[in-house]
């Protein structure tokens, strides 16, 4: 094995199953959505089908990064019990290919459905809050680059991050004017998920993590409360 | 992305306490959103996320800047409570000043019905319309994909009724309320059962129960007698000069009625009966009933009385004479168009007619010394249909009313142009001899230009040599003598309940009456216009006011409907009778487009063309910001009640429900509807998605020429296809004349259905199944 072999192999390794999981995921759904917009059919059947695929798929992953929390604190009081840096890699990466299928599902809907008309973006409620939707959700990619992360640092970039719901609110609107999108289905995952969200309020059951040099017992009740904290 | 957590060994700092901790940051951040948002008072997908933002930036960033980020984290629950409560108090309060603001929660509560009337026809089973009406057949669809069968009990107790397969789903119930009677109240809201395959489903139904519409009179001044017909009710109403009137019941939606016999005989057609009644006027006993095709429409009776003319829609469309006083048959005259008002000229061999699709007035002709009536080749040519005719004193003249005064077929294209007229045609001559604009300002206008007279003419009679006439826009009857030109002597009759009148007639003796089919009464006056007798068929708005609001509500919609506004317009002006006067309108934008119709477009949110309304209350505002509102102002709410009144309104009855036809062949229309891939947006019950594509995507060269020419980007809504054969021409500007010319002739992309795959007997049976609908 050549050291390049040997790097892959290490990068292959780094990988977890879940960001494998996830990113497969969105692989599969974003070539599926590709390849229909090639294959034979009529326009309207083929074209739509494109774009739900891609849309329901990133309206999925964005479901899973804002409900993941909720989910795992009710996790804890039924004994699941995740580790945490799980919990913010899945949380990240359905988040990221949130994004990354929002895009591909407006590439094909401009470019197969509208016919690349992208006039036609701005003159209609439900695609001015897809465009929105897209828009905040572009830069929430931004904001979960490295670079961008270790500026804005964790004070700054939680609250940022929580434009995800308003983001979730736009494509709300976005797939219930949708002409050919299921108006009971988004209603039923809508409420579902604001019923979810709920969940956040339930006090934190997870196991006490070992103290930090220099972590107060007292931080410990905020540390639960974000999810996320641990000592180093 | 999209995640509140992160890892904090990526910051390469220890993490801090946010302000707030996790789940109430978000709650206080929407609390100080709903408070921005209102404050910003644009109901739009920006001003949310604009509101959001700020919210966000205020809650999280706003204590870090001004040194107060520790603050919360030593506040007990209870402080913090409090705190939220006095946060949440601005939120609320803004709300509620919202809420009395009526624009903004319109949009919000047009979101919700939007939401409602989606989300109904896609819980399925689904059943459209919803609205079940106690005085006409109607054909129901119900949408249940995978089941082989489907009843419907529409009462309980009541026996279930079966479905028609149509297939790939869809199931279909002519229903008729006279051999299942709907007992219930009106505007109640009943749950219906709809079994699958044995499994029941309960979808809600409201049910209407009309009141009495009296409407045209036939009369016989001599005799001083009137009659009028109650579609609703299936009634015929007689009038005396003396006050005494009398109710018969007649068969199933009579649609006119005409005396013969010097008075002492009323012969009364029926839309869904296929029988003509001759009632006897003085007992009001029913004599005879002569077997006659169903839609009979109109009726008109000769100078001498020997002969009846039947005006007939549906299958065989035509007019069908009869002898009187024996009304026996004599011969049928096809038309190429449905009929509509007709009255006999100069003698009994003269037969004036009129065509409302086709915007048009013909002559019918029996000369003696031809055996058979032809139709003469000139034909008098309007912008807009016919709303009313009758035959001028001594018979030389057709009197007839329009929205125009123009006397060609070119659309016009002055914006929102309305302008009643009065039409005298000469039939020597066969040309339009005199023509009047019947709109008139008034001494009462606060702005310039108001009308205030003469908007809606309905119904013309002759009286003595003048003629009276009842305008249904502005509550009054005017008489216009002879010499006097186009002199309209105005009376308002509004102190009386008889708004919006619709029919006036000569009683003899310097009397006359006039009905108001909104009220449901019927009005006798002198010749000074004092009212001698008023007749009630329904129950007055006090009486009403105690049992139940919801009629209430829907008669004072259809009041709503006809009255006219400042600019004098209504409602009706273009929806004539409810439905569409057929013609292509200015009404704003650069291209001209056709009128819709109000029937059955409950339960079909957004309205009109690119749906910009999510209710029916909110074409209201056309009405405020187009037409400069009404000039009486009125205790209720006006939008409000002209929703009730088109929600009561179902899709058009179509003759061919009353008609056998050919189960298969139905079926290979719904074969052929779903292979052309009609479905995707049309999609069953009410043959809508709801939705609104742009009209480059459907139409890419209709899209790219509008788009050229008037620099239009429209998105347009997807229609309901029910009646959609009963009101040409066809897609939303009216461009195409005929069903068939929507696919051979406006979808050369092959994107609006794709017919290019039918075979020639497909798109006939794609035909075919549109008209059924």
């Amino acid at each position: 094995m050549n050291e390049d072999q040997t790097m892959r192999s290490g990068f292959l390794k780094s990988i977890h199953a879940d960001t494998a999981i996830v990113g497969g995921a969105l692989v599969i759904t974003s070539l599926a959505s590709v390849l229909v917009c090639f294959s034979s059919g009529y326009y309207i059947e083929r074209d739509i089908f494109a774009s739900q695929l891609s849309g329901y798929s990133a309206l999925a992953f964005l479901a899973i990064s804002i409900l993941f929390g909720p989910l795992l604190r009710a996790g804890g009081w039924l004994g699941i019990h995740l580790d945490w840096k799980v919990s913010v890699r899945i949380t990240k990466n359905t988040g990221i290919a949130s994004a990354l299928a929002a895009l591909v599902h407006s590439g094909i809907s401009l470019a197969v459905y509208l016919r690349g008309n992208w006039r036609e973006v701005l003159e209609h409620l439900y695609l001015h809050a897809g465009l929105l939707a897209l828009a905040t959700l572009v830069l929430l990619l931004g904001f979960s680059t490295r670079p961008l992360m270790s500026r804005t640092r964790w004070h700054l970039w939680k609250p940022t991050f929580r434009l995800s719901f308003a983001a979730a609110a736009l494509v709300f609107i976005h797939v219930l004017y949708a002409p050919l999108a299921s108006a009971r289905w988004t209603v039923g995952l809508y409420t579902g998920a604001l019923v979810i969200s709920l969940l956040r309020f339930l006090p934190s059951r997870r196991p006490t993590p070992p103290l930090a040099p220099g972590f107060k017992v007292s931080d410990r009740s905020a540390a639960a409360g974000c999810e996320t904290h641990s000592a180093k | 992305m999209a995640h509140t957590h992160s890892d904090p060994t990526d910051s390469g700092e220890p993490p801090r306490k946010a302000a707030l901790s996790g789940g109430w940051t978000q709650a206080v951040v929407l609390l100080v959103m709903l408070l921005i948002w209102p404050a910003i008072g644009a109901w739009s997908a920006l001003a949310f996320l604009g509101a959001y933002v700020c919210a966000l930036i205020i809650v999280n960033y706003a204590p870090a800047w001004f040194g107060l980020a520790g603050m919360t984290a030593r506040l007990s629950v209870g402080q913090r409570c409090a705190l939220g409560l006095l946060l949440a108090t601005p939120a609320v309060a803004v709300l509620v000043r919202v809420a009395r603001d009526a624009e903004p929660m319109k949009a919000l509560a047009g979101a919700q019905e939007f939401a409602r009337d989606k989300m109904e026809l896609q819980k399925l089973p689904a059943i459209f319309p919803a609205l079940l009406r106690a005085d006409q057949p109607q054909r129901f669809f119900i949408h249940s994909p995978g089941s082989r069968e489907v009843t419907v009990r529409l009462s309980a107790g009541s026996a279930p009724l079966a479905t028609e397969n149509v297939g790939h789903g869809l199931f279909m119930l002519d229903f008729d309320p006279r051999k299942t009677a709907l007992n219930g109240e009106d505007g109640e809201t009943r749950q219906v059962v709809l079994a699958a395959d044995g499994v029941a489903h309960e979808r809600a139904m409201r049910l209407v129960v009309p009141r009495p519409h009296p409407r045209w009179f036939a009369s016989s001044p001599s005799a001083g007698i009137a009659a009028t017909v109650s579609e609703e009710t299936d009634e015929l109403i007689l009038v005396h000069r003396d006050g005494k009137s009398r109710r018969v019941e007649v068969d199933d939606g009579p649609a006119d009625c005409a005396f013969f016999a010097g008075g002492s005989r009323v012969a009364v057609c029926h839309k869904f009966a296929p029988a003509l009644c001759i009632v006897d006027a003085a007992e009001g006993k029913i004599l005879e009933r002569h077997e006659l095709p169903r839609f009979q429409t109109r009726l008109a009776a000769s100078p001498d009385e020997k002969v009846l003319a039947v005006a007939l829609d549906g299958a065989q469309r035509g007019i069908q004479f009869l002898s009187l006083p024996d009304a026996q048959k004599l011969s049928f005259v096809p038309l190429p168009f449905s009929p509509d008002w007709i009255a006999f000229g100069r003698d009994a061999g003269e037969l004036v007619v009129t065509d409302r699709v086709g915007r048009k007035v013909v002559r019918l002709r029996n000369k003696p010394q031809q055996p058979q009536w032809t139709m003469d080749d000139e034909v008098i040519e309007l912008a807009r249909p016919v709303v009313t005719m009758c035959r001028g004193a001594g018979g030389k003249q057709m009197i007839l009313s329009a929205t125009t005064t123009e006397l060609d077929h070119e659309p016009i294209t002055a914006n929102h142009f309305i302008e009643d007229t009065i039409h005298h045609l000469d039939l020597e001559d066969w040309e339009v001899v005199e023509s009047y604009p019947t709109h008139r300002g008034g001494l009462d206008q606060d702005d310039p230009g108001t009308t205030e007279h003469g908007v809606s003419p309905m119904s013309i009679a002759v009286y003595g040599d003048g003629l009276l006439i009842a305008f249904a826009g502005t509550n009054e009857v005017a008489l216009n003598t002879p010499g006097a030109g186009s002199t309209l002597d105005f009376t308002y009759i509004d102190d009386e309940p008889l708004s919006a009148p619709h029919g006036v007639a000569d009683l003899g003796d310097d009397t006359w009456c006039v009905s108001s089919p909104v009220d449901g009464t019927i009005g006798i006056y002198d010749d000074d216009v004092e009212l001698l007798h008023l007749i009630r068929l329904a129950p007055d708005e006090e009486e009403m006011e105690e049992e139940n609001s919801g009629p209430l509500k829907r008669l004072r919609g259809e009041r709503t409907f006809y009255e006219a506004t400042r600019s004098g317009v209504s409602c009706q002006s273009c929806h004539l009778h409810t439905d569409t006067d057929h013609s292509q309108h200015s009404i704003g934008a650069a291209e001209l487009v056709d009128v819709l119709t109000v029937h059955g477009v409950a339960g079909t949110s957004p309205y009109l063309r690119e749906g910009p309304y999510a209710q029916l209350r909110g074409l209201h505002k056309v009405v405020l910001e187009v037409y400069r509102d009404y000039e009486n102002e009125v205790e209720w709410d006006r939008a409000e009640a002209l929703e009730h009144y088109m929600s009561s309104l179902p899709p058009r009855a179509n003759w061919r429900m009353l008609e056998p036809h050919d189960p298969a062949r139905l079926r290979q229309g719904m074969d052929a509807f779903v292979k052309a891939q009609c479905a995707h947006c049309h999609v069953p019950p009410a043959m809508t998605n709801l939705g609104q594509h742009p009209a480059k995507v459907v139409f890419p060269e209709y899209g790219a020429a509008i788009e050229k020419e008037f620099e239009l980007r429209s998105f347009l809504d997807v229609p309901g296809l029910r009646g959609i054969s009963l009101s040409p021409p066809f897609l939303h500007d009216g461009r195409a004349p005929s069903l068939e010319s929507v696919f051979q002739d406006h979808n050369p992309s092959n994107r609006h259905g794709d017919t290019a795959r039918l075979s020639k007997d497909e798109f006939r049976a794609l035909i075919d199944f549109l008209e059924q609908l």
